[in-house]
């Protein structure tokens, strides 16, 4: 099974802030690790060193045993580490289909010079057929032909994860999917997300406001406060932690923790 | 997980539905049009004047250099200043090449070649650039061939060469009707490459590319092969128009003909027939061309006339011609089955009332703790 991913001694500065700070994050094959922390934390910035959005300051980064430090993100993510944006960065002039195929980029197993002449259509085929799987297990179908600007906010977040998914990762980095979603909205996007793992083995990364769908779904959570880590361990660690009561979930704890 | 989480779906789900209808979705409404189109540029010449034919040939040297445009300007949002020098390079080189009894076949492929090869010195380095900073690296571009490599003597000669006709394959191209179904041969190859591209992986890689750089690259995309790709192919296609360009003058025109100035004419193309659709291309070619003659009649120039066309074009906020006509037939669409209440594409609710909804929300009274999030529910309905 693969899909783990091991950060150590993540350090980013930039100028005089220190944005992480030796940060040491591992995420095991199949494992839901979550990533929490008031804002300003440094927990983009993490994200963006996983996933080669942003250089290091120092630090190393494997995935699988591999040293991916300095390889260009679009390397990472042909090595199955895919991500969602905090903003979701959708290709706004696609449709919905057309933004899930995009992720079927690195599958896609035909030649431009193919495709120009017409010969692509067994590729086109089978990358469309699973994009209508996978949205339709993300409740997309109705929407596929949509210009993707015309989707609700909350439909929009729902088609990023989707097309990561489609890349068949096997670990996924989740930034933020709950802003924008009532709590509901979210405890059913953290439902989704966990069955997605099982059923595809694979491991996910995810940040998130919303504690009570961090703590249900989670196998284990970091917790990063200005920009070191503060705590770590399972849900009912971190539950019980007073530091991070006290950084963190302040006068929220219990209506959180329920 | 909180009851009633299971019933919660999805925004398509609850019913959120798009226009359409079988006049928005009809693939064979497109085709149609396409048959009509091709039919119709294959007959007009049988049954004009021979006068016509020399405007004919333009219009499809023109619509050559518009795809080639329109698949820069279109799919990744560059303007390149510099496609008039690509042009006068394919039709130097085209030039030298005929002259030297190459078959135009060969021609036509070899000056691609290098028109592609060229567009490699000014696009490896120049790619990385974005937005205003590479349409002057390739107004730069422009200037320098104008002023000094189509001065050379070696470049264009003294005076103006002699470019023969050659025939393409089994089509004469001795008059000007033959020559112009040659070119509308090259036009109709490019335009089935251009669109089995678009509607591939390739073209939505350059549409991502265009919108996100960084979500490109986190699909797994390799952004720097495509842009510099789609570089050479579009200066490629304008070389090639370049060759048609010396061989319907029988000449090769001075480098005053190839001028920055030329390129910003060339971008009227695009966004006169539309950025979006490939036969936008066509309609901005035939502009073009059959403009200059139009407007001798009337003794004006054709700069003004499409600078007005331009103006009129940005202000009534189509993408033009085929961005009004798909508008046109969206309108259609609409008119037949009653205008919903939308947002873009989206109807979220069948009902036809445009006013807007009103929202009662009651937030606690203290202030939120830092990093919270404060969450108001909206529950759409009617309250009598």
């Amino acid at each position: 099974m693969s899909g783990h991913l091991i950060g150590t001694g993540l350090t980013k500065r930039y100028a005089g802030l220190v944005a992480n700070d030796a940060v040491d994050i591992e995420v095991r094959p199949g494992e839901i690790v979550g990533l929490i922390g008031p804002n300003g934390a440094g927990k983009t910035t993490c994200f963006n060193c996983l996933t080669g959005a942003q250089k290091l300051t120092s630090g190393s980064i494997t995935l699988d045993g591999k040293v991916i430090t300095n390889l260009p993100a679009s390397e990472r993510a042909g090595m199955g580490m895919a991500r969602t944006f905090q903003q979701a960065q959708l290709f706004k002039h696609l449709s919905v289909e057309e933004n899930l195929l995009l992720g079927r980029h690195r599958h896609y197993g035909a030649s431009a010079l193919r495709a120009a002449i017409g010969l692509a259509g067994g590729a086109e085929r089978k990358a469309r057929d699973l994009v209508h799987s996978i949205a339709a297990q993300c409740g997309l179908t109705e929407v596929l032909v949509a210009p993707v600007g015309d989707l609700p906010f909350g439909t929009q977040r729902m088609v990023e994860v989707a097309r990561a998914i489609v890349l068949e990762p096997t670990v996924l980095l989740v930034d933020e999917p709950g802003a924008g979603m009532d709590s509901t909205e979210s405890a059913y996007f953290g439902a989704l997300l966990a069955r997605i793992s099982r059923e595809r083995d694979m491991s996910v990364l995810i940040i998130e406001h919303d504690v009570a769908m961090i703590l249900s779904i989670c196998d284990r959570i970091y917790v990063l406060n200005f920009g070191k880590l503060l705590a770590q361990g399972t849900p009912a660690d971190i539950r019980a932690n007073a530091e991070v009561r006290a950084a963190y979930f302040g006068s929220t704890v219990q209506e959180a923790a329920v | 997980m909180a009851p009633g989480v299971k019933n919660l779906k999805n925004a398509a789900d609850r019913g959120v539905k798009l226009t359409g209808g079988p006049l928005m979705s009809g693939k064979r409404v497109e085709a149609g049009g396409v048959l009509i189109l091709a039919i119709g540029l294959l007959v007009w010449p049988l049954v004009t004047p021979e006068v016509a034919h020399f405007y004919g040939s333009l219009s499809a040297i023109y619509a050559l250099i518009g795809l080639s445009l329109v698949i820069l300007v279109g799919w990744t949002g560059q303007i390149s200043l510099g496609h008039a020098a690509f042009v006068g390079c394919g039709c130097y080189f085209g030039a030298k090449l005929l002259n030297n009894d190459v078959p135009l076949v060969l021609t036509v492929v070899l000056i691609g070649l290098i028109g592609a090869a060229i567009s490699l010195i000014l696009g490896i380095p120049s790619l990385r650039l974005r937005g205003v900073y590479f349409t002057i690296a390739t107004l730069a571009f422009g200037a320098a061939c104008q002023q000094y490599f189509f001065t050379r003597s070696e470049v264009r000669g003294i005076a103006a060469d002699q470019v023969p006709r050659a025939n393409l394959v089994g089509i004469q191209t001795t008059t000007d009707r033959g020559l112009y179904y040659a070119v509308l041969v090259v036009l109709a190859i490019a335009l089935v490459l251009a669109y089995n591209t678009r509607r591939t992986d390739v073209g939505r890689v350059l549409f991502a590319i265009r919108d996100s750089e960084q979500a490109a690259a986190a699909m797994a995309i390799k952004i720097a092969p495509y842009k510099i790709g789609l570089f050479a192919a579009s200066a490629a296609l304008a070389s090639i128009a370049g060759l048609f360009y010396g061989m319907l003058f029988q000449a090769t025109p001075a480098p005053e003909q190839f001028s920055v100035l030329q390129s910003l004419f060339y971008l009227a193309m695009p966004v006169l027939g539309g950025a979006e659709a490939l036969l936008g291309a066509l309609v901005g070619g035939a502009f073009l061309a059959v403009g200059q003659p139009l407007v001798n009649l009337f003794d004006v120039r054709l700069f003004l006339m499409t600078s007005i066309a331009l103006l009129l074009t940005l202000l009534s906020g189509f993408d033009g011609v085929t961005g009004a006509l798909k508008a046109g037939r969206k309108a259609i669409a609409d008119a037949v089955r009653g205008e919903p209440v939308r947002y873009g594409s989206f109807v979220p609710h069948e009902e036809h009332d445009h006013s807007p909804p009103r929202v009662h929300a009651t937030v606690g009274e203290s202030p939120p703790p830092v990093g919270s999030v404060v969450r108001v529910r909206i529950v759409p309905g009617v309250r009598p």
